[in-house]
């Protein structure tokens, strides 16, 4: 078995990392390798490197960045892999969460994990109007989180999207192909858009492609 | 396995049975990054049960280690990983059990539950943050062919040697647009981490 405490170049040579990641080993395999690695620094170095490479790949799922690349045919079929029971079980107990539509990164902050959230409820009210939100875009990231209250069978949708027009009726802001978390919030996230100040009128639509609903909106006040 | 950590193993389990504390803790740090990466990839990233799992770990092996039920101390590794996984799949077992058993007493709980494992704010944005660092990386990729390695790679989970041959590279070609783009991302990833 290949050692990564020769250095680099024995990482470069090293596929299982990628293989164990990927869940391509057979259980045989992971084991030993597991426990290869269960003191070995430098390989959990590249394991953690690995696993928040495939997990930024996944989120651009969905994302146009390869629209240009045939979609190729997947080779791998569930039923040909093993999945353990601890895999379900986990499986049922969490929820994916993410945007579906990443802006171009060179346009976009990443100077803060700090965020200010401004929480807002629609539940209920089909189209209604909410009261008026008052933000302020500072040096931190910006969300808008939505609670949708999928009881109600209108609210629940494929995807969500998210606009904003500003008084002119122009459109300042849009968000699609939003998901719920797993407590019925949707996050939308201005990363490092600043509205000018003046009010707005947002609008939450329900996505059931290629159709959409409007399932509530309201007004923002951005303030200085 | 080699057969030095089967080494350090044997040497560990002997200090911890002649009541060596400071060969306890030696062990706890030795060890708990790798079981933590493995039970959060289990538990599909719920960082505080993987922490929970891992605290029962620590004490259900010690103890063992104490009472001298250790048989093969150089593989104290696999000891450790099975101790662990076999915790986490109890674990998922009651909660199994626990849902179709549910009532309306337990209502309040199971909302607790579920809250608890919502993604809050923090966390939605720190993933949004990686999804925009892995676009600039794959955007700063001049070959498509090297973006459709990555494309077949991590999101359709095709093995190498069928990558390889569609895409008609060689092994070493793989492999390097993969190291490369490897060392990119950590670049990207320790410069976003020395923001936060």
């Amino acid at each position: 078995m290949m050692g990564h405490k020769k250095g680099n170049q024995t990482l470069r040579e090293d596929d299982r990392v990628e293989r164990y990641i990927l869940d391509q080993m057979t259980e045989k395999e992971a084991e030993d390798f597991e426990a290869y690695f269960l003191s070995n620094q430098a390989c959990l170095d590249e394991l953690e490197l690995a696993a928040k490479l495939l997990e930024g790949m996944q989120s651009l799922r969905h994302d146009n960045i390869f629209s240009e690349i045939s979609q190729a045919p997947i080779k791998r079929y569930f039923w040909q892999r093993s999945i353990p029971a601890w895999s379900l079980a986990a499986a049922m107990a969490l929820a994916v969460v993410l945007p579906m539509t990443i802006p171009d990164p060179q346009s976009s902050g990443l100077k803060s994990n700090t965020v200010n959230v401004f929480s807002i409820e629609i539940a209920g009210v089909r189209s209604g109007q909410s009261e008026i939100v008052n933000i302020q875009f500072g040096q931190v990231q910006t969300l808008l989180s939505f609670y949708i209250d999928t009881e109600v069978e209108s609210f629940e949708h494929e995807s969500y999207g998210f606009r904003a027009v500003n008084e002119q009726d122009e459109l300042v802001f849009e968000a699609q192909n939003l998901l719920l978390n797993n407590a019925s919030t949707l996050f939308v996230n201005f990363a490092d858009v600043k509205l000018p100040p003046g009010q707005y009128t947002y609008e939450i639509l329900g996505e059931n492609k290629p159709n959409k609903v409007l399932l509530g909106s309201g007004r923002i006040q951005v303030k200085k | 396995m080699s057969n030095e950590e089967g080494k350090v193993a044997t040497e560990l389990v002997q200090r911890i049975v002649t009541g060596d504390k400071q060969a306890e803790n030696q062990l706890v740090e030795r060890y708990s990054r790798g079981l933590l990466f493995i039970l959060r990839r289990k538990c599909n990233q719920d960082w505080a049960l993987a922490d929970d799992i891992a605290q029962d770990t620590w004490r259900i092996v010690i103890a063992k280690i104490r009472d001298k039920q250790i048989k093969e101390p150089a593989k104290l590794s696999a000891y450790i990983i099975n101790t662990g996984k076999n915790l986490l799949i109890s674990h998922f077992r009651k909660a199994e059990n626990k849902s179709i058993k549910v009532t309306l007493t337990d209502a309040d709980e199971s909302a607790q539950e579920l809250d608890s494992q919502s993604v809050g704010p923090e966390e939605f944005l720190q993933k949004y943050n990686l999804a925009l660092l892995v676009k600039k990386l794959v955007l700063e990729m001049e070959q498509p062919r090297d973006k459709e390695l990555l494309f077949r790679f991590f999101l359709k989970e095709q093995e190498k040697k069928s990558i390889c041959e569609a895409l008609n590279l060689d092994n070493a070609h793989f492999d390097r647009v993969l190291y490369r783009a490897k060392q990119r991302f950590r670049k990207l990833w320790e410069s976003y981490l020395e923001t936060k």
